[in-house]
């Protein structure tokens, strides 16, 4: 209700902080959020009842099952960012309630107006004791993280995810940590429809201003179809952005200094003749910090010493590197990658073997074929890091999952028909060695599995009982069952 | 499974060596060991090896109706290289190291094991016997201690898997920090235990319970700490628990089959404990069987001990015990039951609460105000014996969990994969790219109100269905 009902706020808070379209705004920050919201709504009642699960032969009888349950008090704290401030704060606090979970959100302060209609709306919907909001920078929340939380959601750089794990280290505090990298991009030989290809990186690359976390950061791209990618990729942001790029939907950077970082990316590339690699469309000139307008901008082979090949680009430039086959991008990986593991790995193929090959060579948390970013808006899917990237994952059924406790819980009768003659204690030498040797049998016993139903129980005993009594009495039970058939016969009839 | 079964023969083809290195450490009686650390690890391991063709295939899930067409599943892989890195503890040296390490194979990791120093035969054994069984990039031992593994700990791991106190746990927690290594702590603290007025049978509840304070000489994380006895049964309850340690250890205890402490610090530790009891006069509690007299450090041997109404400000009711003596503290209700275990628990959660009562409503109400990472009513200890339950801790008790099908999902990365045809017929004319004003901008709205694209289980469902559908239309058709 807070979301919907206060909808334009909304979108007009993203617009001033981010130049978002509303129509993006709409379906990728809202829409993605009631998404996500609706599919906790319809998990939860899988999670209320406790899960019944099989016990070990070994305890029998007993009864296991698993308790979802919050965790520790005060509850969790999720520090979120500013490129989806309304998605990265809302779903991670959506997940940590409905595992019953109070929450306190610390937004992004670099998305102000965000934060500032967050922290006016919170308080009419929620109590303090329930969902909170804190508003600030380093110095609150590293004061947060002093204290021991159920858990720490974090998204945002590796850099700062370091210092928050470290702090919650502190307080034995488990932490969610979703980090970044650069997504590399393979165009194979045998891709799709060029211009569908092109389409779906350009936007990829374009939307929010290229300021997610999933970006394809670069392309590499087969020489074979190399001009064709070029040739469509320019089309598509033609297409998407017109020839004057300030006066279309494109999002703006988030700020001054970060527009002024992806400046200098690229004018690295420009001021260093050839050898860098080359500017082919868009470029530093059409750009303009003080408004945080970055140009779509396409760059052609740039070194792996270049700050666009060595950081996380963030903006809506796109490196193409041409390769000759697809073991040379698994190489052009490896090498660039060195030690860190990116959010994504992205594979244009029509053939599943080169994808696979692709997907086993180059480690990612998240794989997708043929097209770039969706994986973040489904809600049945665990979405979260591997190595540098993070650890730990969430949306829909995951959120519950991460954001729960789960009680292992076992019930036991305590009688004395149950103890086996005590094998289970000492003295464990007892009737000449007998009693050792039953208590070893007992680890023999099969797992006893959960019966669904006492009537599936019950069932199950009358065939037991009728087999045996069947094996040890048939002329008995023969006609014990001719009587019972003619009764239930008659009353039929 | 290759790994899995190789682990399975190591322990099989080795169980005599293993339980006597196990007697060597811990003086425990082959018997207790066979079953509690030997046979619990197979029951793994088998639980590991009958799980596994579950997680081999991709997890196929629904789809947002966003993105129709669209086929999602989940690639249960291995972690980041070069793979896990468990630290094992010393009281449960065999299980707490192998079904670890077995969970880590069971994902596709190789795994890198720090067995306890403080348990020497075992660490020897394992050291001798891995090799044996596989190669050293799969599966290898480190021996050694605080710097060993403080320089262990200086890499990047897919996961540290870490069994032992908090206070190590932080240590190990804030240096994975600085490689953004995850990691899952099993830690301990002390496990409350309540007797009920409408406690079952009390000969059982005494011998489950002081079975669960001296098993392994009470050196077990999930040991049944202390002990809240409502006053009505009070009497009975101590009557029965000193009937049950004379039935299990005898007279002399030291001649029965009870462990030893892992090491003589550690039984100066606990004895000490008692120590300060005795010489507090009653003002700190009252020894009413067993006691420091009949204590020997230098053997490791602690005798089996009752402690009636201990004071919270005592060494027994600050630290985990660790040791089989049993605080018995009464009170007359399970109001004052959850307040004094609120009261001593102060912030922290333990593994492990047991209840002893014969109504569910007792149960659930202790449960409820009662956190903790496990719970049991009328058993103890039990729980870390199962295949099929999550084990882990929640608050200073630790995080993550493991066991059976949670360890290869603690193991494996859940690699979120989505494969989208790429043709022009399902771009739906581009709505989702700029420029996005006008109707094209409504369509867009209109995609995220698309319910999900169930998963279809068989292709011939799909086939089934897609006939049914073509039947009904022609059929209305012809009707027509």
């Amino acid at each position: 209700r807070m979301i919907v009902e206060n909808k334009h706020a909304i979108l007009s808070a993203i617009f001033q902080d981010l130049g978002k379209h509303a129509i993006e705004a709409e379906v990728g920050e809202v829409g993605t959020t009631l998404i996500e919201i609706d599919e906790l709504l319809s998990q939860l009642p899988a999670y209320a009842k406790p899960q019944q699960v099989p016990s070990p032969g070994l305890l029998m009888p007993a009864f296991s099952e698993i308790r979802y349950e919050p965790l520790r008090s005060p509850g969790c704290l999720v520090i979120s960012p500013f490129n989806y401030p309304i998605n990265l704060s809302l779903v991670p606090v959506a997940g940590s309630l409905a595992a019953g979970n109070p929450v306190i959100l610390k937004p992004s302060e670099m998305a102000t107006n965000v934060a500032t209609l967050l922290a006016k709306l919170v308080p009419q919907y929620f109590e303090p004791s329930v969902f909170a909001i804190v508003e600030g920078g380093i110095p609150e929340t590293t004061q947060l993280l002093q204290h021991p939380w159920g858990l720490v959601f974090f998204t945002g750089s590796s850099r700062v995810g370091k210092i928050v794990a470290a702090q919650a280290a502190q307080t034995l505090t488990p932490v969610i940590l979703e980090l970044g990298g650069k997504s590399p991009t393979y165009i194979a030989k045998d891709c799709p429809d060029m211009r569908v290809v092109a389409d779906r990186i350009c936007w990829g690359k374009t939307v929010n201003g290229g300021q997610t976390c999933v970006a394809p950061d670069y392309v590499l791209c087969h020489r074979d179809v190399l001009d064709q990618f070029v040739k469509d990729a320019k089309k598509s942001l033609v297409r998407m952005y017109g020839e004057d790029a300030q006066k279309s939907n494109l999002t703006r950077i988030i700020n001054e200094d970060s527009a002024k970082r992806i400046i200098s990316g690229i004018k690295e590339v420009e001021l260093g003749g050839e050898s860098k690699g080359k500017m082919i469309y868009g470029g530093s000139k059409l750009c303009d910090a003080s408004s945080r307008f970055v140009a779509p901008t396409i760059v052609l082979g740039p070194t792996l010493g270049t700050q666009l090949m060595k950081e996380e680009i963030f903006g809506p430039v796109l490196p193409i590197i041409p390769v000759s086959s697809d073991e040379e991008a698994i190489e052009f990986i490896a090498k660039q990658q060195a030690v860190m593991t990116p959010l994504a790995l992205y594979v244009f193929t029509r053939s599943s073997c080169v994808f696979e090959k692709i997907a086993a060579s180059c480690p990612s948390a998240t794989l997708v074929r043929n097209d770039v970013i969706v994986q973040f808006g489904s809600p049945s899917l665990p979405i979260g890091g591997l190595g540098t990237s993070g650890y730990g994952c969430y949306h829909g059924k995951y959120s519950i999952d991460s954001f729960s406790h789960k009680r292992a819980t076992i019930y036991k009768p305590a009688t004395v028909a149950f103890e086996y003659g005590g094998v289970r204690y000492a003295p464990y030498d007892d009737w000449g060695g007998l009693k050792g040797k039953m208590f070893v049998m007992l680890t023999k016993i099969p797992k006893i599995p959960v019966l669904h139903s006492r009537w599936i129980g019950i069932a199950l005993l009358l065939i037991l009982v009728n087999a045996v009594a069947s094996t040890l009495f048939p002329v008995e039970m023969q006609e014990m069952k001719e009587t019972a058939f003619n009764l239930f016969a008659k009353i039929l009839s | 499974r290759t790994q899995l079964r190789a682990l399975r023969r190591m322990v099989v083809e080795n169980k005599q060596a293993i339980l006597s290195a196990l007697f060597q450490d811990l003086g425990k009686h082959p018997i207790e060991a066979e079953v509690g650390e030997v046979g619990t690890t197979l029951i793994e391991i088998d639980e590991l090896l009958s799980q596994l063709p579950a997680y081999a295939k991709p997890q196929q899930v629904p789809s947002p109706g966003l993105l129709a067409p669209c086929f999602s599943e989940i690639r249960y892989e291995p972690l980041r290289s070069p793979g896990v890195f468990v630290i094992a503890p010393c009281n449960y040296p065999v299980n707490l190291s192998l079904v670890p390490v077995a969970g880590a194979l069971a994902a596709g990791n190789p795994v890198v094991l720090k067995p306890s120093e403080m348990a020497k035969n075992v660490a020897s054994l394992l050291v001798k016997l891995v090799p044996e069984y596989f190669p050293s990039s799969v599966f290898a031992i480190v021996e050694g201690g605080i710097p060993e593994t403080t320089k262990l700990l200086q890499y990047p791991w897919g996961l540290i898997f870490f069994t032992g106190s908090s206070r190590v746990g932080k240590i190990v927690a804030a240096q994975a920090a600085q490689t953004l290594t995850p990691v899952i702590l099993e830690l301990g603290g002390k496990s409350p235990t309540y007797i009920a007025s409408d406690c079952p049978e009390m000969r059982v509840v005494a011998d489950r319970l002081i079975w669960g304070k001296t098993v392994n000489a009470g050196q077990t994380c999930v040991a049944p700490d202390y002990v809240l006895c409502h006053r009505d049964v009070l009497d009975q309850f101590i009557e029965e628990a000193k009937k049950s340690l004379v039935r299990m250890y005898g007279e002399d205890a030291q001649k029965s089959n009870l462990a030893r402490i892992i090491s003589t610090e550690s039984a100066k530790r606990i004895i000490s404990g008692i120590k300060e009891v005795e010489l507090g006069g009653e003002s700190k509690g009252k020894i009413i069987y067993g006691g420091s007299r009949l204590c020997d450090a230098s053997s490791r041997f602690v005798a089996p001990t009752l402690v009636l109404e201990p004071s919270l400000d005592t060494q027994l009711m600050r630290e985990e015990i660790f040791g089989p003596v049993l605080p018995i503290i009464p009170v007359n209700s399970s109001e004052e039951a959850i307040q004094f275990v609120a009261k001593q628990q102060a912030g922290m959660t333990p593994l492990a609460l047991y209840v002893f009562t014969r109504s569910s409503g007792t149960f659930e109400k202790v449960a409820a105000a009662c956190p903790s990472a496990t719970l049991v009513r009328n058993d103890v200890i039990v729980q870390f014996g199962s295949s099929s339950l999550p084990i882990g801790g929640l608050g200073s008790s630790g995080f993550g969990s493991y066991h059976g099908k949670y360890s290869i999902e603690s193991f494996s990365h859940r690699r979120a994969t989505i494969y989208k045809p790429a043709t022009a017929a399902f771009e739906f004319g581009g709505v989702r790219y700029a420029p996005y004003d006008g109707f094209k901008g409504e369509c867009f709205k209109m995609l995220t109100k698309i319910p999900q694209v169930r998963v279809l289980h068989s292709r011939w469902i799909l086939f089934t269905l897609l006939l049914a559908l073509v039947y009904a239309v022609g059929a209305l058709a012809i009707q027509q």
